[in-house]
């Protein structure tokens, strides 16, 4: 069973992706609401991978993932970044830094299990 | 999907609230406008994840517009497509 760490802010983002990725997709599910707890929680929790938001109030998703990568503890954990649309061109280019994929926002609760799967077996 | 729906009614219900101070306090909280633009930021995303099309739709609208008068409509807009 994989086990999930879940990086967002907002509280309902958290939420569908705990019924969706738990219920759903049949795994373990970590949630932190900022950069600095996810940061905190991988090391402590050592996820399978970790589904992190882009835009979030201070140390944003971009931030929090260079952050992951520059901490030996963290730095090979998968990290596939939740975002909307308009985001996407900033997030190709973390892809080509080490990021494995990108789920757009808004997700469908019923499919995204299948979309993660989809990226983290490519 | 209906747990999904009476969680976010809730949620929304709550995140409404918060709005309606929000919009109260413009002139005198200076992180009221950026607070506002995140709550309708997140109601443009949420909105769709949730299956509330038309919640998804104003919170875009919020999202683009710069006018408080407007912003105030669009809670009451909110509010009237939860029910």
């Amino acid at each position: 069973m994989r086990k999930v760490l879940v990086i967002d802010d907002e509280r309902d983002v958290r939420y569908v992706a705990r019924i969706s990725l738990g219920r759903i997709g049949n795994m373990i599910v970590i949630e932190a609401a900022s950069g600095e707890e996810g940061i905190a929680r991988a090391k402590s929790e050592h996820p399978d991978f970790i589904l992190l938001d882009m835009m979030m109030p201070g140390m944003d998703g971009a931030a929090t993932f260079r952050a992951l990568r520059e901490d030996e503890e963290t730095a090979s954990i998968p990290v596939v970044f939740l975002t909307a649309v308009a985001k996407v061109a900033e997030v190709q280019s973390l892809k080509a830094l080490g990021a494995r994929g990108v789920v757009l926002k808004p997700f469908d609760p019923i499919t995204l299990p299948g979309e993660i799967a989809a990226i983290l077996d490519a | 999907m209906a747990s999904l729906r009476a969680h976010f009614r809730e949620s929304t219900a709550e995140r409404l609230r918060e709005m309606t101070e929000l919009l109260d306090a413009l002139d005198s909280d200076s992180s009221a406008r950026e607070r506002l633009e995140r709550h309708f930021h997140a109601l443009s995303g949420l909105g769709a994840t949730y299956g509330y099309r038309r919640i998804s739709e104003l919170g875009d609208e919020g999202e683009r517009t710069n006018d408080p008068a407007r912003w105030r409509e669009l809670v009451d807009e909110v509010t009237r497509a939860l029910c």
